[in-house]
């Protein structure tokens, strides 16, 4: 904490809290903290809010920043491109309110609530900033704990629009928001932070081994709603520098051995040349799913291609198409091979 | 004072039993075309056999006679599912001794029905329970059947797109001049003029 604030003792614990979850120390955080040891009043002093304003945003900073975010991209906004508009997000504006605050208190609250107990998150009037701070920590905690934690606050961080974005299981059912339903600056973290979604992606690769054979089907469906949504979005926003993005999906979903058969099937199973017919569903599901998304990438790369130098979008598309060429391209003529190979395997 | 009473009961039940199951397969095109354009092709000639799309999908569906099918033209996989419902019963009809102690003949019939029910929803659920098994059972025995039903079903609308395939193929090398098709040989004649 700044030399210059000083604090009265129940807002330092309070800040202490804030601190870990920052730290993604949440067990020691929830722990130790308790509600009863809440300001009773959200009469906060001037320090704190300042202290606190100081360590939200260079936390959102340092996020930003190590995302992919730089300074000199191009961000398509509202149909308008803007560059000097960045600053917003590296100056960070973040004005953040008392209802974040009040949220940390129902987090506590669930916490210390029995878990199987339903819980009630209350609506609160959260600003743009608060909202970031909570994507943040959501996308931290699914990092840190995937299920646990992401489980008990589930029904407040399906609340934030952001997570939709996300690979989680919770963030997975969550259908994604029209570009225009995100505020201005969730706009502009969202293109900014690319590698988020990637990494998120990962996540979802790595755990997928662990996860039970049953729910895979019901995830790969909606994973392929998700994904195919997601390249929707890019299309119809010109979101184009997220197209690298769906290369590297791409490119995981091959590293990972997503469309490998033997991935999915039940090592179980009395015979193991030969499928059951649930595996071989699922099989057939996880297919369907990266087909769709190929689908969906080819019909946006014919889109691209079919501009001509009398279109005003021609210049604005040339870098893009270069990226499909170089990066989609390859990708695409591996998965298509490691598709056929899959369905040989299920259809021999 | 108490008394031993003799009652009818009369006492029916019934459940209706579901059993399912599900299967995915490619269905399996000539490559006369790009492998989306025979999906789409496939696709059209569903839709005039009476599937059904779905408004924010390019699926098409079609529920008949137990099967509920589903259509992917980007995959050209085909989603069958098979449901069958039967329903088992279970009855009594039957005179029981009851004994009230408070010699009250309402009661004594109460707590008799009640106890019936009770024992009647046991039978029920076991024999459900066998149904299941026995319903299941015969749904593996005839899966190679079922699949064969779905073939044939399937196997028109494919041969027509394979035909209209070869058609637009022909269309797009020139100008077609006669088209001649033999339905009982499957043989579609194209000229065209290069």
């Amino acid at each position: 904490m700044d030399q210059n604030f000083v604090l009265p003792q129940d807002e330092y614990y309070f800040y202490l809290f804030l601190k870990r979850l920052r730290h993604a120390d949440y067990r020691l955080a929830f722990s130790f903290f308790l509600p009863s040891s809440f300001p009773a009043q959200f009469s906060f002093t001037r320090s704190f809010g300042a202290s606190t304003q100081k360590l939200f945003s260079s936390w959102l900073s340092e996020k930003f920043l190590k995302a992919g975010g730089t300074l000199s991209r191009q961000y398509n906004l509202q149909g308008r491109l803007f560059k000097e508009r960045v600053w917003y997000i590296k100056g960070l504006d973040l004005r953040l309110s008392s209802a974040l605050f009040e949220t940390f208190k129902d987090m506590l609250d669930r916490y210390y609530n029995p878990p199987d107990e339903e819980f009630v998150f209350p609506v609160r009037n959260l600003t743009n900033g608060d909202r970031l701070i909570l994507h943040c920590l959501s996308r931290d905690m699914s990092k840190v704990s995937r299920t646990q934690f992401l489980k008990l606050f589930e029904p407040l961080f399906t609340r934030i629009k952001l997570n939709s974005f996300g690979f989680a299981p919770s963030s997975l059912k969550m259908s994604l928001p029209g570009f225009e339903e995100l505020s201005f600056e969730e706009q502009v973290f969202l293109q900014a932070s690319p590698d988020l979604i990637v990494l998120d992606y990962e996540l979802f690769c790595e755990s997928l081994r662990f996860y039970n054979l049953e729910q895979i089907s019901e995830w790969m469906e909606e994973l392929d709603q998700k994904l195919c949504s997601f390249v929707k979005l890019i299309q119809e926003n010109k979101l184009y520098s997220m197209v690298p993005c769906v290369c590297e999906i791409l490119d995981l979903t091959l590293q990972f051995e997503l469309l490998h058969p033997r991935r999915f099937q039940d090592s179980r199973s009395e015979n193991n040349e030969v499928f059951e017919t649930e595996d071989q569903n699922n099989c057939y599901q996880v297919i369907s799913c990266f087909e769709h998304v190929l689908h969906a990438v080819d019909s946006m790369q014919l889109k691209l291609r079919s501009y001509s130098f009398v279109d005003e979008e021609f210049e604005e598309v040339q870098p893009v198409l270069a990226v499909f060429q170089s990066r989609y391209e390859p990708v695409k003529v591996k998965m298509k091979k490691k598709i056929e190979q899959f369905y040989d395997a299920l259809e021999t | 004072m108490s008394q031993t009473y003799q009652v009818e009961l009369k006492e029916k039940m019934a459940q209706t039993v579901n059993v399912g199951k599900e299967w995915r397969k490619r269905v399996q095109l000539l490559s006369l075309l790009p492998e989306s354009q025979m999906g789409e092709i496939l696709a059209e000639e569903l839709l005039k056999n009476g599937w059904s799309k779905e408004d924010d999908s390019n699926k098409l569906k079609q529920s008949k006679d137990g099967f509920d099918l589903e259509f992917d033209p980007v995959t050209r996989q085909l989603g069958i599912r098979y449901e069958e419902e039967e329903e088992v019963q279970v009855s009594a009809n039957e005179t029981q001794r009851v004994y009230d102690y408070y010699d009250r003949e309402d009661v004594a019939r109460e707590r008799a029905e009640e106890a019936l029910k009770s024992r009647l929803k046991g039978e029920l659920k076991e024999a459900a329970e066998t149904k299941e098994e026995e319903m299941l059972q015969d749904l593996e025995r005839r899966e190679a059947e079922i699949l064969k039903l779905v073939d044939e079903a399937m196997s028109q609308s494919i041969e027509k797109t394979h035909k209209e395939a070869l058609k637009r193929k022909a269309g797009s090398l020139g100008e077609i001049e006669s088209i001649e098709e033999n339905d009982e040989l499957g043989e579609v004649t194209i000229r065209v003029r290069l």
